[in-house]
């Protein structure tokens, strides 16, 4: 149990060592945009437009954290976005059933939470790959909503307590995104500074040697999606409460959106490596593309080619940088941790 | 050495936005109008011919229907429209003369779903088919085979309809719609300078046609400069995220035009987090529920009403008289769309959302 595994101290950043990590090569990308578009667009560096952009990475960013517990695993969910819409359209109806505002949201992120739960219980007891086991339960889930909902938003929900989650301000700072920085830090915390973390991204790189030097891989395994379901509850709570509505097509795609900013940010499919800061800079590439392609009225038919090539383009770039990092002798450390080194 | 390349690859990403951003905004409007006809006799807003390849009329009487209806999708529209459907249905005789079998897929897209639906109603030998299009030509060869084993086919909600087999359309015409809501902005505004601000719906024929008409009013009052016409994909999440978007490049838009409710009720949240509730006059269509709200609280201006239950009931008519009275119909059967405002929001009838069960049961 009392396994410690070497972390080395961060380091001053300098360029090239900035270029060294998957976070750092993707800021540089989400940096070039930003620039580009704040060249293009006046609109763009405007105070009003940045909080607006923060605002809209808030629900894929939050369920991206944790995703990137799962994806560090070597597992992978796709049904959060059905567990958005569904934790959703429950919240609503109890709220407007009349039920205490706080117990309905509660109620809502614990059904988040089993719904991860069972996704958990399903790879890790009955040994079902993750990706058909919450493609599954993607479709289970998609398929309840449309039976529970009868395809009828679930909408009218003007409750001051409620509203304050996705509208409410504190010190000019909108709610949503103090959440969104808040789930960022505990997820930080836990993937960097726990034997939890640790544990998870060995469990990625090499499972049956996490499982015989004692790690409790059933335990982590299930814990992991049991978040990732948390975190897409929060999500939702964020989402309802900022339409005011829970609409039954909700979240549609949200699960791509996710993979697209962990992929994005560096972590590996394939598990053992993670970049948090990464996925925190993947969400926000895609908010600031989105952002921008309304900014300057982009034509409908083409936005999704840009959304489309701006990920390729990053993403490509991080693969040809990184291994041309790896080959460069000095920069080369022990390869599985070597995103933990740059906080 | 490693500083260089990667500003290369930089340099050639930055130059890829601009191209891209750059040349898309320029063709705007060539690619907007391309609603393309598939044949010279199907042009958008003209009549279809009648030409022999349908079902013929027959007069079956005495007997049960059986009708099977596919909408795109189970949502506040098609509820409204199978209201409708029902109602017309229990007028008729109710379910000992008319057996009605709902198939709805289970998203927008699934066109497969449709022409499973489809594909068992033919081989039950239903007596009439009724279906909305998503994918009009997915549906063709079905449509044949229906024709061939004297099955008529009747469309609704269905822009542009060009298949030979189908019947007739029920519904009503989206361009004029569109027109509905450039006029009443014509009307309500007059010659003031307005900045006008699009939220259209996923690129297809909806919205090309939704926007032909509103185009077609528009083209001669340019005292309205559209400064923003972005896709919401139809719902109010991306009504919101894109409304927000816009406020930030034209925080000058005077109206913001929704060519759906749901994207129109997200640009209202977006309108009041951005402090300029009152500032920007919404625009709606469908007249959901909500948007009617809306407008007798005055958070929107005006919606368009396309008459979802009466397109039900008319489904129902047209179906009875092709196949149980022997007559021939139009090619179309449309119904007139209707603005509601705030002169005239208190006639319309909230009994129009619901299924009214017949008196004395």
């Amino acid at each position: 149990m009392n396994v410690k595994l070497a972390v080395r101290e961060p380091r001053v950043a300098s360029i090239p060592s900035l270029l060294s990590t998957s976070a750092g090569r993707i800021f540089l990308v989400f940096a070039l945009v930003v620039l580009a578009l704040g060249i293009s667009s006046p609109a763009f560096f405007t105070v009003d437009n940045i909080v607006n952009v923060t605002r809209q990475m808030v629900f894929i960013s939050i369920i991206a954290f944790a995703a990137s517990f799962v994806i560090g695993l070597g597992g992978i969910d796709l049904s959060v976005g059905a567990n958005v819409a569904l934790t959703g359209l429950v919240m609503a109806d109890l709220m407007l059933h009349g039920v205490n505002i706080y117990l309905a949201i509660a109620i809502g992120l614990l059904l988040g939470a089993f719904y991860g739960l069972v996704n958990g219980l399903l790879i890790n007891r009955l040994g079902i790959a993750p990706f058909i086991a919450t493609l599954a339960t993607m479709i289970i889930g998609r398929g309840i909503i449309q039976v529970y909902s009868g395809g009828i938003p679930k909408t009218g929900l003007r409750f001051p307590e409620f509203e304050y989650w996705g509208q409410g301000l504190i010190l000019g700072v909108p709610v949503p995104v103090i959440i969104m920085v808040l789930a960022f830090a505990i997820c930080f915390y836990l993937m960097y500074r726990t034997k939890f973390g640790r544990f998870n991204l060995s469990i990625g790189s090499n499972r049956e040697a996490a499982r015989l030097v004692g790690i409790p891989v059933a335990r982590i395994e299930i814990t992991v999606y049991v978040l990732t379901g948390l975190a897409a509850a929060v999500s939702s709570l964020l989402l309802t409460s900022r339409l005011e509505a829970a609409m039954p097509e909700a979240a549609t795609n949200y699960e791509l959106d996710v993979i697209a900013a962990v992929v994005i940010g560096g972590t590996s499919l394939i598990g053992g490596r993670v970049s948090l800061l990464g996925t925190l800079i993947g969400a926000a590439l895609m908010a600031v593309v989105r952002n921008g392609i309304n900014l300057l009225n982009v034509n409908t038919f083409w936005q999704q080619v840009v959304i489309g090539s701006i990920i390729l383009i990053a993403i490509a770039y991080d693969g040809i940088a990184g291994r041309r990092a790896r080959r460069t002798p000095k920069t080369v450390s022990a390869p599985v941790h070597r995103e933990l080194a740059v906080k | 050495m490693m500083i260089k390349k990667p500003l290369q690859a930089a340099a050639a990403l930055v130059a890829t936005i601009m191209v891209l951003s750059g040349c898309s905004t320029s063709n705007q409007t060539a690619a907007a109008e391309g609603a393309p006809a598939a044949n010279e006799s199907c042009a958008p807003g003209k009549e279809r011919p009648r030409t022999g390849d349908e079902a013929p009329p027959t007069t079956k009487t005495g007997k049960q229907l059986k009708i099977g209806v596919s909408p795109t999708a189970m949502d506040t529209y098609y509820k409204r429209v199978l209201a409708g459907v029902q109602e017309e249905i229990d007028a008729s005789g109710g379910e000992s003369a008319i057996r009605l079998d709902v198939q709805a897929p289970t998203s927008q897209s699934a066109t497969e779903d449709q022409v499973r639906s489809v594909e068992s109603w033919i081989s039950q030998d239903y007596d009439a088919i009724v279906v909305a299009l998503y994918n009009e030509s997915a549906l063709e060869p079905l449509f044949q085979k229906a024709a061939e084993r004297n099955i008529p086919v009747f469309t609704f909600n269905s822009p542009i309809v060009c298949s030979s087999y189908v019947v007739s359309d029920v519904g009503y015409d989206q361009s004029e719609g569109g027109r509905a809501q450039a006029q009443w902005i014509v009307d309500h505004y007059g010659s003031e300078q307005k900045n006008v601000a699009i939220l259209e719906g996923l690129p297809g024929p909806h919205t090309s046609e939704r926007m032909r008409g509103f185009e077609e009013i528009m083209k001669d009052h340019p005292n309205f400069k559209v400064v923003a016409r972005q896709p919401a994909g139809w719902t109010r999440e991306a009504g919101l995220t894109v409304t927000e978007n816009i406020l930030q490049a034209h925080p000058d838009v005077d109206i913001l035009v929704g060519l759906y409710d749901e994207m129109a009720l997200g640009g209202l949240e977006a309108i009041k987090a951005a402090g300029k509730e009152g500032k920007v006059d919404i625009i709606g269509y469908e007249n959901i529920r909500e948007a009617n709200d809306a407008i007798k609280s005055g958070e929107f201006v005006a919606t368009v009403d396309t008459g979802a239950k009466t397109v039900g009931a008319n489904i129902i008519e047209t179906v009875k008289s092709y196949v149980a009275k022997g007559k021939t119909v139009p090619t179309r059967v449309f119904n007139d769309v209707k603005v509601y405002d705030k002169t005239n929001i208190s006639t319309f009838d909230p009994n129009d959302y619901v299924y009214v069960p017949p008196t004395g049961k």
